[in-house]
């Protein structure tokens, strides 16, 4: 129980927090849409484009409907956490650095095995790429360490370093433990909650609205309500970017409902891709011309 | 002088481990090409590669090279000075290409004339002042699939590069290499001795790093010490390993200093098609699956450590789970898979699309159906299987197993039908319909396997051309060469009679949607064509002779390939020659006659027994060709029409062909022509006449 403790989901939360404010990163919160991944968060997205240097660090809860298992799988789920670090431009020795956080959440690199894998990573609907590694520690990914190449499909300068490290595989690790549903999110004197306490219910629901209760008539009214939306504040005599940005970000949200569902051909699946994908490269194409003004 | 060691090394993050081999020996090529360029000598030049770093060893470098004497000529000396005596614009040009002035270049007489020339005497120097700048250049040639930039430096390479390391003998070099850090140490494992170690002389290189650094820089040596190891793991635990060349190159990429470790998996895990386990240990675990001496999986894996710490347990522990977790992920889409039956799924390949306006994957089988039946009844298989295998080789397409793991299709695909208690054949034939997928693959053994994946393959090829998707030069995204060359070595290495004008013509009528215009059939055609010359030019064959037989639009790829190897195996001999001689002086005689009108041959106009002989010959070699060609006795048949030559140039000596009588002159023309056709029934011989 106490190994818990110091490793409970809200102690890594914090550890990570500190560490990586005394590297320079600033504490900003999540962003309040639901999402795939933090490389979507608005301070990820446009600081990425541009020359102004940034250093921050953000839990983000996550979203990814086709990945719901109805909470009887104990290593998938369709809702889960980021620790998000984004610094533009990376430090010469961002990896000792990276390393040195998984040694202050007691992660010892001379008794864990720890590699990094080639993973390039790419995000056809953001029209971002980069080039990067997974981290593995003892054959599990716990991290996706990437340097940025494109986003909204130009080129990155300065490079911006994205660091997300898995949450819930980073405390199964630590918690030495094989289902996620035990993990012990904290702990105080009173009681000790559990992943599961909070989310198992969640997850039961969600994956049976993810893949058989949800109303593609309404997704798809949904996903071209906010398409449209996009367009309309995009050809603003001012175009208003960031919220034009968000109704991307809530259209691919249900595109990712509605691929859960697989009520999407084949072509009409990369059709969506392509819309979101052209709104999103125009938003960072006006928002890098904007940046010089 | 002589006796000097140079060490570059180059230290990276993780470079990616499916490329590192290659970055070694492009780095080591670079090199070699820079040195010679900059006439550079030495005895040997090794190259060391491991996740972290690439390093370069020169031996027994010379110190001093010595750049040979050159002689640059210039302008004539009447085209290099003006009337004034000064100098022309040419001049100036070789001047300035040269970067030399007037007073530098002296006069040249020779036969030809009068010259300005520059001579470069043999000289000796120091090379030392250049190694940064050989270094530069290497670095910036190394060949990288897909690189990256890091910081404001404008260089970019595979992984950020973190430091450069050059040691000439006992001396470190800091001079400025394409701005990238450079230091006077180099650093040990990451992980194990993150230290950084002071080496004293290139010499000490790499064996500082495998005492002090942990790490072993030598690639092959690192292999084979991995591969020692997992067989003798594998011993260890009664169980046998399957080699895996790609495999093990990838774990030899992802260590700087490998130890071997033992794992186990849950045994329930092995009721899971074998096809997924292994890929899920070999593919995204990269572990090496144990096989029992009948080759079932045992529920362990061998793997590999980058680190050795005195307690093992928790390394093996966690890979372990993960390795079960995935296991678990596969047991869950196995278990929803196996609800149904393999063919249940049939139906629902309504919801695959096969491509744009091509229709649906369920419409493909129905047209692989008909093409199956077409097969079934040209070349004798079962009917029944046929159909059977055409309908269920694309159902493991909708399955979870495959939708998870794209890359065990037609795997999953067999192992469920097997377990469906279908016929083993037609499960075979459901994964072995892929191949060949790339260009070394093997080829399916079954026939209704080479049956069915010349058919989905054709399919596929029809498909994209009437939806006009010609691959061009550089983009082939359908891969529709490898598909046509592949169609190409199943029909003839597995020796089936089947004429691939036919085939196309099946395949297109099943497109029934499609409008088909003249042009379409004529471009399907040439392309046909211009693969078929492609595949044989791939075996070595020679153009000339490809060309002269595809010249006589035979449309059996099998009959096409024994033509050309019969005639390729004779093409230096006296007896290919006679007959290409002797083709070419007919045709050459053809030609001249410019008002021949080729009319039946008349026995009664001919006036000697030598035409008559030579007729006769004809006819002989015309019903020979007749009766052989069915059995391709090709060999036979050519050696029948090279002894032809013999009476035909008995009759170019004594005979003379243009006979006062036009009636016998003609007649005599259209023996010639006769003659001409029975040879253009094996082959075009005037392709040949460069032979």
């Amino acid at each position: 129980m106490k190994k818990s403790m110091n490793h409970s989901f809200y102690q890594i939360i914090y550890n990570l927090k500190k560490y990586w404010i005394k590297q320079g990163c600033i504490i900003i919160e999540g962003i309040d849409l639901p999402v795939g991944a933090g490389t979507f968060h608005i301070q990820t997205f446009f600081n990425a484009i541009g020359t102004h240097s940034t250093a921050i660090a953000f839990v983000q809860t996550c979203r990814r409907p086709s990945d719901g298992r109805f909470a009887r799988n104990p290593n998938r789920l369709q809702q889960y956490y980021q620790f998000q670090v984004i610094i533009k431009p990376p430090p010469k020795n961002i990896q000792e650095i990276y390393i040195n956080s998984l040694k202050k959440l007691t992660i010892d690199p001379q008794k864990q095995d720890i590699r990094f894998i080639e993973d390039n990573w790419e995000n056809p609907t953001l029209g971002a790429s980069g080039v990067g590694w997974e981290v593995w520690i003892n054959g599990m990914e716990i991290t996706q360490f990437t340097y940025f190449q494109q986003i909204g499909s130009l080129n990155c300068n300065p490079i911006t370093i994205e660091i997300t490290y898995g949450l819930e595989r980073l405390a199964m690790h630590l918690q030495n433990t094989d289902n996620l549903f035990n993990l012990v999110w904290m702990q105080n004197k009173q009681k000790t909650i559990t992943y599961g306490d909070l989310f198992f219910q969640n997850e039961k629901e969600q994956s049976s609205y993810n893949f058989v209760h949800s109303s593609t008539k309404l997704l798809l009214k949904l996903f071209n309500q906010h398409i449209n939306e996009t367009n309309r504040l995009l050809d603003l005599k001012k175009p208003l970017l960031l919220p034009a940005y968000e109704h991307i970000l809530q259209a691919s949200h249900y595109f990712n409902l509605l691929d859960a569902k697989k009520s999407l051909s084949v072509v009409e699946r990369q059709n969506y891709i392509l819309i979101i994908r052209s709104l999103t490269k125009s938003i960072a194409i006006y928002y890098c011309q904007h940046q010089k003004e | 002088m002589l006796n000097n060691t140079l060490l570059i090394e180059i230290s990276t993050e993780e470079l990616p481990y499916k490329n590192l081999k290659d970055f070694a020996k492009s780095f080591y090529h670079q090199f070699i090409k820079e040195s010679k360029r900059c006439y550079i000598q030495y005895k040997s030049v090794e190259w060391f590669a491991t996740p972290r770093r690439l390093a370069i060893k020169v031996n027994s470098l010379n110190i001093i090279r010595t750049i040979p004497k050159t002689q640059i000529i210039g302008p004539s000396l009447s085209n290099a000075f003006d009337i004034n005596g000064n100098i022309t614009k040419a001049t100036q040009a070789w001047l300035k290409r040269l970067s030399i002035n007037i007073n530098q270049a002296q006069h040249l007489k020779n036969q030809l004339g009068e010259w300005l020339i520059y001579i470069k005497n043999e000289k000796s120097e120091d090379i030392t002042h250049l190694i940064p700048q050989i270094i530069s250049c290497t670095i910036q040639k190394i060949s990288i699939p897909k690189s990256m930039k890091w910081d404001e430096n404008n260089i970019k390479f595979s992984r950020p590069i973190r430091n450069i390391f050059i040691l000439l003998n006992d001396k470190i070099i800091l001079e400025n290499i394409l701005n990238l850090p450079i230091s006077s140490t180099i650093q040990g494992h990451f992980f194990m001795k993150n230290d950084r170690i002071n080496i004293n002389h290139a010499k000490e290189y790499p064996l500082i790093l495998l005492k002090e650094g942990n790490v072993i820089c030598d690639y092959s040596y690192r292999k084979k010490q991995i591969k020692e190891k997992i067989h003798q793991a594998a011993i260890k635990i009664k169980g046998m390993l399957i080699p895996n060349k790609k495999l093990l190159h990838e774990i030899t990429a992802l260590v700087e200093w490998p130890t071997i470790l033992i794992g186990r998996f849950k045994k329930d895990f092995l009721s899971l098609p074998q096809s997924s386990i292994i890929y899920i240990l070999e593919n995204i675990q990269k572990c090496f699956p144990v096989y029992t001496s009948s080759e079932k999986l045992m529920p362990y894996f061998i793997f590999v450590s980058n680190i050795k710490p005195k307690n093992l347990s928790n390394i093996i522990q966690g890979n372990e789970q993960v390795i079960n977790s995935r296991l678990s992920d596969a047991q869950f889409f196995y278990t929803i898979d196996r609800k149904q039956p393999l063919e249940n799924y049939h139906i629902q390949l309504k919801k695959i699309i096969f491509y744009n306006q091509l229709g649906s994957m369920y419409e493909k089988t129905l047209r692989l159906k008909s093409l199956m039946i077409w097969f079934a009844n040209k070349i004798n298989l079962n009917l029944k299987k046929s159909i059977r295998a055409a309908l269920l080789c694309k159902c493991d397409l909708i399955t979870y197993m495959v939708s998870e793991f794209p890359d065990i299709q037609g795997y999953i695909g067999m192992e469920y039908a097997l377990s469906d208690g279908e016929d083993p054949e037609i499960a075979n034939a459901i994964r072995e319909h892929y191949y060949p997928a790339f260009s070394k693959d093997r080829l399916p053994n079954n026939p209704i396997a080479c049956a069915l994946s010349i058919a989905d393959k054709i399919d596929t090829i029809i498909g994209m051309l009437l939806s006009d998707n010609y691959p061009k030069k550089n983009k082939d995204p359908f891969s529709l060469r490898r598909l046509s060359l592949s169609i190409l070595k199943i029909l003839i290495k597995k020796r089936i009679e089947i004429d691939l004008l036919e085939l196309i013509q099946q395949s297109i009528i099943l497109y029934k949607n499609h409008k088909v215009k003249n042009s379409t059939i004529n471009n399907i055609n040439n392309f046909f064509i211009n693969r078929s010359i492609a595949f044989y030019k791939q075996q070595g064959l020679d153009p000339n002779i490809i060309q002269s037989v595809l010249a006589l639009n035979i449309t059996r790829p099998i009959d096409i390939e024994h033509r050309i190897s019969v005639i390729s195996n004779l093409k230096h001999s006296d007896d290919l020659r006679l007959l290409i001689s002797t083709n070419k002086r007919i045709i050459n005689i053809l030609e001249k006659s410019k008002f021949f009108k080729n009319k039946a041959i008349k026995k009664n106009l001919m006036t000697s027994d030598i035409e008559q002989k030579l007729y006769t010959e004809t006819n002989e070699l015309n019903l020979f060709i007749q009766s052989n060609v069915s059995i391709k006795n090709y060999q036979k048949i050519l050696h029948k029409a090279i002894k032809l030559c013999i009476p035909i140039n008995y009759f170019f000596n004594n005979i003379i062909i243009k006979d006062q009588n036009p009636e016998i002159h003609f007649n005599r023309l259209s023996l010639l022509q006769y003659i001409k056709e029975s040879f253009f029934k094996i082959a075009d011989f005037s392709y040949l006449h460069s032979f």
